[in-house]
C-alpha cells in the first residue's frame, strides 16, 4: 500500500512538473515578456534593466530552475492587469469554484443516481425510456447553450433568479444546474448499466428468495455495487467539470478560478495563466490519488501492491 | 434511432460542404436596418431570412450554415491528427514494447493527468487563437486517450495464434503489426473516434464562444452564441437556432456512437 501510494505520488509528482513546463514554455514562447510590460517611450537600457530584473537575461535552464523553485514557493510573479502577485488572485478565486463544482456534483448525484436507479430496474419501461433520453441530451447538450437557456428562461422571462453574480446563494442556481447536466447524464448512465448488470447476480436472487422487499434489493444489494464505477466516473469527471467551470463561470460572471483564467489568456496575463495552470494541475492530479484511496475503502477485493 | 441521426448528419455535412451555394446571404453581410430582424414565421420576420437576422443584420440562417464547415473541419482534422498519432504510438508501444512503451505509456499517463479543456486553453493560450491553432491544439491534445486504447488492443490481439502463425511464416514486423494485429484492434478505436468528435465540436465551440477560437468575422456557431448573450431579452432566436445546430449535430453523433458501440463492441464503457 505504502510502495503503492509512493508510485502513485511520484507519477502525481512528475505530471504536475509536466504541467508546470508547459506553462514555464508557454510565456517564452508567445513571445517576449518585456515587450508586454514596457511602454513605448522606454528606451533600450530600461528594456535591459527590466530583463535582468526578471531574470530573463539567464540562460534558459536558469530561468527554468528558478521556475520551479518559486512555483513551489507559490510565487508566480505580478499580475500584469492587476499588478498584484498571482497565487494570491487564485487562492482569493478558489472557494468559488469549489463551492460551484461541489454544488453541481450535489445536483447531479441527487438527480442522476435515482433517475439511474429507476431506468436500470425497470429497463424497457417508459420510465426507462424516459430516463435514458434525459441522459443522452443531457450529454449532448453544451454547457454554454444550456446556461443560455436558463437564463432566459428563469432570468429573463420568469424573473425568478439572477443571471449574473454571486452575491447571494440565489445566484449560485442557474450555474449549478448548467454545469451539473454532463455529469447527471453520465452518472445516470453508469447507474443504469450497472444495476441493469447486478440485477443479473445469484445474490440478488437469493435476496428476492428470502422474500425481502424488492426496494430493499435495490438499495441494500444492487446500489452498494454500483459505486465504484460511480467513483470512478466522478473521478474522471472532475477534470470535466474543472473544463465546464472555466466555461459556466463566464456565462454567469461567477468569481472563480475559470473565468480568472480566461480573462488571463484574453489580456495576455502570463503569471496569472501560470499560476491557474499549476494550482489546477495539482488539485485534478490530488483528487485523482484521492479517488484510487476512495477505491480500496468501497471495494475490499481492490489490494494495492 | 440511429438512422435518423445518421441521416441527420448527412445533411449537416451536406450544408456544410454545399454552404456556399445554398445559403441565402453571404455570412458576413452586414444590413443594419435589418438588425434582429425575427424568423420568417414570426409577426415583423421576413422570408428573406428564415431564421432572423443578429445584431449587425447578418442572415442567421447562412451563418449557421457556414458555421457548420468551421465545426466539421476541426472536428475532421482534430480527431484526425489524434488518432493518427495516437494509434501509430500505440502500436509501436504495444506490439514492440520495450523502452519506447515504457516512455510513451508514462507521457500519455502524464497528459491524461490534465483535464482536456484546460490543456487545449492552456496550448491556445501559447499559440494564440486561429483555426490552424485549435485544429493544432485539439489534435495534440486528444492522441493519448488513442494511444492508450490501441496499446492495450495490441497487447491482446499480438498474443492471438494467427500472429504467431504470420510470424513464424516470416512475416516482418512492421506488417504484422499494421496488416494483422491493427486490424483487429480498431473496433474499440471507430467507437472512441465517433465520441470524441462529438467532444472535439464541443470543444471548438467553447473556444469560439469564449473568443479563443477561429476568430470573427468568420462565422462559427459558439461565437454565434457568444454574441447572443447581448440580445436575450429581445432577440431569443439569436442563440436558439445556433444552440440548436450544435446540440442536435452532438446529439446525433452521440447516437451514431451509442449504436456502434452497441454494434461493434457492446462492453466497451465509455
Amino acid at each position: 500500500m505504502l510502495a503503492y501510494l509512493g508510485r502513485r505520488a511520484a507519477d502525481a509528482l512528475l505530471a504536475v512538473l509536466g504541467v508546470s513546463t508547459i506553462a514555464f514554455l508557454a510565456i517564452r514562447l508567445s513571445g517576449d515578456p518585456v515587450a508586454l510590460l514596457i511602454t513605448e517611450y522606454a528606451t533600450p537600457e530600461d528594456v535591459e534593466r527590466v530583463r535582468r530584473a526578471l531574470g530573463l537575461d539567464l540562460p534558459l535552464w536558469q530561468q527554468y530552475l528558478r521556475f520551479l523553485a518559486d512555483a513551489l514557493r507559490g510565487n508566480f510573479g505580478e499580475s500584469l492587469r492587476f499588478l498584484k502577485p498571482a497565487a494570491p488572485l487564485v487562492y482569493g478565486a478558489l472557494p468559488a469554484t469549489v463551492l460551484l463544482a461541489a454544488a453541481a456534483l450535489v445536483v447531479a448525484l441527487l438527480v442522476g443516481l435515482p433517475l439511474g436507479v429507476l431506468a436500470g430496474a425497470r429497463r424497457g419501461s417508459l420510465a426507462d425510456g424516459a430516463a435514458v433520453a434525459v441522459a443522452t441530451l443531457g450529454q449532448s447538450i453544451p454547457y454554454f447553450w444550456l446556461g443560455i437557456l436558463l437564463i432566459m428562461v428563469f432570468a429573463v422571462h420568469l424573473r425568478w433568479l439572477p443571471a449574473f453574480g454571486s452575491e447571494t446563494l440565489r445566484h449560485l442556481v442557474l450555474p449549478a444546474l448548467t454545469l451539473a447536466a454532463t455529469p447527471m447524464a453520465r452518472i445516470a448512465r453508469i447507474v443504469r448499466s450497472g444495476i441493469v448488470e447486478v440485477l443479473t447476480h445469484d445474490y440478488v436472487r437469493t435476496a428476492r428468495a428470502k422474500g425481502l422487499r424488492h426496494a430493499r434489493v435495490l438499495i441494500h444489494h444492487a446500489l452498494p455495487n454500483v459505486a465504484i464505477p460511480v467513483v470512478t466516473i466522478l473521478a474522471l469527471d472532475f477534470g470535466t467539470l474543472l473544463g465546464g467551470a472555466v466555461v459556466t463561470e463566464t456565462i454567469f460572471a461567477w468569481p472563480g478560478v475559470g473565468r480568472l483564467v480566461v480573462q488571463a489568456i484574453q489580456s495576455r496575463d502570463y503569471p496569472v495563466v501560470q499560476a491557474v495552470v499549476f494550482y489546477l494541475a495539482m488539485a485534478f492530479v490530488g483528487i485523482n490519488l484521492l479517488m484510487d484511496l476512495i477505491y480500496a475503502r468501497l471495494d475490499p477485493r481492490i489490494r494495492y501492491q | 434511432m440511429a438512422a435518423l441521426a445518421t441521416a441527420f448528419l448527412a445533411l449537416v455535412v451536406l450544408a456544410a460542404v454545399a454552404a456556399p451555394v445554398v445559403s441565402p446571404h453571404p455570412p458576413t453581410r452586414q444590413q443594419i436596418a435589418r438588425r434582429l430582424t425575427p424568423p420568417a414565421w414570426m409577426p415583423g420576420g421576413s422570408p428573406e431570412h428564415l431564421l432572423g437576422a443578429d445584431q449587425l443584420g447578418r442572415d442567421i440562417a447562412s451563418r449557421i450554415l457556414f458555421g457548420a464547415r468551421i465545426s466539421l473541419t476541426v472536428a475532421a482534422l482534430a480527431v484526425g491528427i489524434a488518432a493518427a498519432t495516437g494509434v501509430s504510438l500505440g502500436v509501436v508501444a504495444g506490439y514492440y514494447g520495450a523502452w519506447a512503451d515504457r516512455v510513451l505509456t508514462r507521457l500519455a499517463d502524464i497528459q491524461l493527468a490534465f483535464p482536456l479543456t484546460l490543456l487545449v486553453i492552456t496550448l491556445i493560450a501559447i499559440l494564440g487563437p486561429g483555426l490552424v491553432n485549435v485544429v493544432a491544439a485539439l489534435g495534440l491534445g486528444g492522441w493519448a486517450a488513442y494511444f492508450r486504447m490501441t496499446r492495450a488492443q495490441v497487447l491482446m490481439v499480438r498474443e492471438m495464434e494467427y500472429v504467431m502463425a504470420a510470424r513464424c511464416l516470416g512475416v516482418p514486423d512492421a506488417r504484422i503489426a499494421w496488416r494483422h494485429v491493427l486490424p483487429n484492434a480498431i473496433s474499440p478505436l471507430i467507437v472512441l473516434a465517433s465520441f470524441s468528435v462529438a467532444q472535439v465540436i464541443i470543444l471548438e465551440s467553447a473556444l469560439s464562444f469564449l473568443g479563443l477560437g477561429v476568430q470573427p468575422p468568420t462565422p462559427t456557431w459558439g461565437g454565434m452564441l457568444a454574441d447572443s448573450r447581448d440580445y436575450l431579452a429581445i432577440a431569443w432566436w439569436l442563440a436558439a437556432s445556433p444552440g440548436l445546430a450544435l446540440t442536435l449535430t452532438v446529439l446525433a453523433i452521440n447516437l451514431v456512437g451509442d449504436w456502434l458501440r452497441d454494434r461493434l463492441d457492446p462492453r466497451l464503457v465509455l
